[in-house]
């Protein structure tokens, strides 16, 4: 076994809302592996995906990610990891409006600083090449449409060459050529990099095109 | 409120910040009333504010310029909702313009009862209202939808 | 530092209109603090100068404010009388500054004649950065009389020079010896209001002898009464005084120990500071809040950008040293506001030609300017930390998957 993520959650509370969530939650996953998360509206499949992603460090239990215990890690170590070792797959919406797509894409290099490195510019061309969005990088996010804009969603998450992808809802605003699109390349990072791929859907479709099917139920 | 763009806190904000823009005219109006004769200490820092009156009012009501462009930012996505249901954007400027001068309304007949206490002329902020009007009309030309 | 410059120039500056509110609302907190600081430096370095004088048995002539005063019918004997009765039997400090006389100088600026006696100059300690401290048994009429300059006529009146004039409280020609020169700004403050200050860059200290008294015109005579102080003296011997300054001009003095103006200075001074802290305070508060809540309405229009550069790897310290960084700009663009404009304040004075308030100094902003300004930038630390803190806490509060799909 070759496991990446180790979660045991006891449970999530939110206690503004006096709900609690997850609870006796447990997950592995393994390098390369393609996971989906199903299940009804307000189950706790986009806390999950923020645990996993560690945008949430506030819940009762353990997690292990890429073989260190994410309770140790500080903030900054979170926000490292964030940057180099995971890829956000999220709505088309999530870029910033006031920047062009180049500048989206680029945000991740930023933090990193390596933007200027001549290695790097030409990764960035080629997943540019790749992805098919040349002719839109100096465009801003509403000057595109929404296939163009899920897209550089997609190559801002995989401009680190990150070893997991999180995914929610990638494709939930999408026609078919274009959901099309977004799936095969994810799997075709998962495939050439052994990406590993957690995808939160409420598209079955999508969710059967995984190795494994995850189905978050209610707490009675 | 049903039709308007303004919430209570909006609301809220915009007759506070009127208020205080009022109020602070007011205060410097009334201190250049005080025989400060005998404080000369007092007198020559009060000076230092009442000399530059108009800037610092000025200043302040930028403050107004700052909730109109927040709030009309905020509500776009609200206004193109509103006209995908049936509304019109002329309305949706109409209601907009008529609330804001409202809320300024209300705000300038509460700042009166303290021309009153202060015994000051009503005519004090009169001045301030014209700025907020033309403020408001400014803001119009942000009321667009996303 | 490339972060920084990314969040000003495409975040914060894409939405000019909340960073220059935001400009405005912070520089009317410096500028108040500002004033303020300065009010009370003032004030201060008054109080400690009058310290010096109000000392156990001096008495500080006062103009009662009732009285009466028709300086156009007092006569000379009159007021030799009471100088005559003053030498007899007190020992007094006296001053009197601002006789206005032209004399050229290489500023062109107007010139003012100080009247001083031994036991004023005592007290007043002026230090000199050229020549030596001032003589006072020098023959009027027979000797030149030996004087020191303000800084600003150190060039055209070096020490040992020579200035023949027409003296404007004897009306004679008299010839002035420089003897020393005052170093740069030195001042005097109102005894009843501190916070005022002439400055002798351009004034020539005159010192005052029996025999110069005698020969001086009414308008010293009269003037040198309003601060006269009496030293080593007694409540009897101010009020015998008083009685026969009374008798003879008609004028009304009060002559206050120093117990009476330590009152006074505790109910005047002390209660107009706290008067004017409080104001500040108040006001202060209030532009805080204001400034606060612009930042908040910020965070709630760029909440989405926040939150994208926290998912691709921003942490929040670095987002707190970025806002940190942020605020620090903008209090340093409103220093340098605060900075110009105090310059072109005290450099107003040289154009005006305005000695009593030209001053010396880098950019002629003098020490007290300086401590201001260093006051508003340990404001603006207060400040700038309130504001950031509630801005971080409030980006915390806001799941980052919840931001990044507003």
């Amino acid at each position: 076994m070759n496991s990446i993520i180790k979660l045991e959650i006891q449970k999530k509370v939110f206690k503004k809302k006096g709900l609690s969530i997850l609870n006796d939650f447990e997950l592995e996953v393994e390098r390369g592996e393609r996971l989906s998360i199903i299940g009804e509206s307000g189950v706790g499949k986009t806390s999950l995906l923020n645990i996993i992603g560690l945008l949430d460090t506030k819940y009762q239990g353990s997690y292990n990610l890429f073989g260190s215990s994410v309770k140790d890690l500080s903030q900054n170590k979170l926000a490292e990891w964030r940057n180099q070792k995971i890829g956000f797959v999220l709505q088309e919406s999530a870029l910033i409006n006031s920047l062009t797509i180049e500048d989206n894409i680029k945000l991740p290099l930023m933090y990193a600083n390596i933007e200027k490195d001549q290695t790097v510019q030409e990764h960035f061309k080629r997943i540019i090449n790749k992805i098919g969005i040349e002719p839109i990088l100096k465009k801003k996010p509403l000057e595109c449409s929404g296939g163009q804009r899920s897209r550089a969603v997609f190559a801002r998450a995989v401009i680190m060459n990150p070893q997991l992808i999180l995914s929610d809802e990638p494709t939930a605003s999408l026609d078919l050529e274009n959901k099309e699109k977004i799936i095969n390349l994810l799997f075709d990072m998962n495939k050439e990099f052994n990406t590993t791929v957690i995808t939160v859907t409420h598209d079955l479709d999508l969710a059967n095109r995984h190795e494994r099917i995850i189905t978050l139920e209610r707490n009675e | 409120m049903k039709y308007s763009l303004f919430r209570f806190i909006d609301v809220f904000e915009a007759f506070a910040i009127y208020l205080i823009c009022f109020a602070s005219n007011l205060i410097i109006i009334y201190v250049q009333t005080l025989n400060l004769e005998g404080s000369s200490i007092i007198k020559s820092f009060l000076k230092s504010i009442i000399d530059y009156q108009l800037i610092i009012n000025i200043f302040l009501t930028f403050i107004i310029i700052v909730f109109h462009y927040q709030f009309l930012n905020r509500r776009k996505t609200e206004i193109s909702c509103r006209i995908l249901v049936g509304d019109t954007m002329v309305n949706i400027i109409i209601r907009y313009i008529m609330n804001s001068l409202s809320i300024l309304v209300f705000s300038f007949l509460l700042s009166l009862s303290l021309n009153f206490y202060l015994e000051l002329n009503v005519t004090s902020n009169l001045y301030l209202v014209l700025i907020f009007i033309i403020y408001i009309l400014i803001s119009v030309g942000q009321v667009q939808r996303k | 530092m490339r972060i920084l410059q990314f969040f000003i120039t495409r975040i914060f500056l894409k939405r000019w209109i909340l960073v220059l509110g935001m400009i405005l609302l912070l520089f009317l907190a410096n500028y108040l603090s500002f004033t303020t600081a300065r009010s009370i430096i003032s004030t201060y370095q008054g109080y400690q100068e009058m310290e010096t004088l109000n000392q156990e048995g001096t008495f500080i002539a006062n103009l009662d404010p009732d009285s009466e005063a028709d300086f156009g019918k007092f006569k000379i004997d009159d007021t030799q009388k009471v100088y005559e009765y003053l030498n007899n039997n007190y020992t007094y400090a006296l001053r009197a500054d601002g006789f206005v006389t032209p004399l050229d100088n290489k500023h062109n600026m107007e010139v003012s004649f100080n009247y001083i006696n031994e036991e004023a100059y005592k007290l007043n300690q002026f230090k000199l950065s050229q020549g030596n401290q001032l003589t006072f048994n020098y023959n009027f009429n027979k000797e030149k009389i030996p004087v020191l300059v303000g800084a600003g006529l150190a060039t055209t009146y070096p020490v040992g020079s020579n200035i023949e004039i027409t003296d404007p409280v004897t009306q004679q020609l008299v010839n002035l010896k420089v003897q020393g020169v005052l170093k740069k700004n030195t001042r005097r403050s109102n005894f009843y209001a501190p916070n005022s200050k002439n400055y002798f860059n351009f004034s020539i200290f005159i010192p005052v002898n029996e025999k110069f008294i005698q020969s001086a015109g009414l308008d010293l005579h009269v003037n040198s009464l309003m601060d006269i102080a009496l030293l080593d003296s007694t409540k009897e011997k101010s009020m015998n005084l008083k009685e026969h300054i009374q008798e003879n001009l008609g004028l009304e003095f009060n002559f206050f120990s120093q117990q009476e103006n330590f009152n006074y200075f505790e109910d005047y001074y002390v209660n107009s500071l706290k008067i004017i802290c409080t104001i500040t305070f108040i006001l202060l508060i209030i532009i805080v809040c204001l400034a606060t809540w612009n930042t908040l309405v910020s965070i709630r229009l760029m909440i989405k950008d926040f939150t994208i550069n926290l998912l691709v790897g921003l942490s929040y310290s670095k987002l707190r040293a970025i806002f940190y960084s942020y605020f620090g700009i903008l209090f340093s663009i409103n220093l340098a506001i605060l900075f110009v404009i105090t310059a072109f304040d005290r450099y107003g004075f040289w154009l005006r030609k305005d000695s009593t308030f030209a001053t010396y100094g880098i950019f002629g902003l003098i020490s007290k300017d300086w401590i201001a300004l260093l006051i508003v930038l340990f404001i603006d630390f207060i400040i700038g930390f309130t504001i950031v803190e509630l801005t971080i806490k409030k980006i915390k509060s806001i799941p980052i998957s919840v931001g990044v799909l507003k």
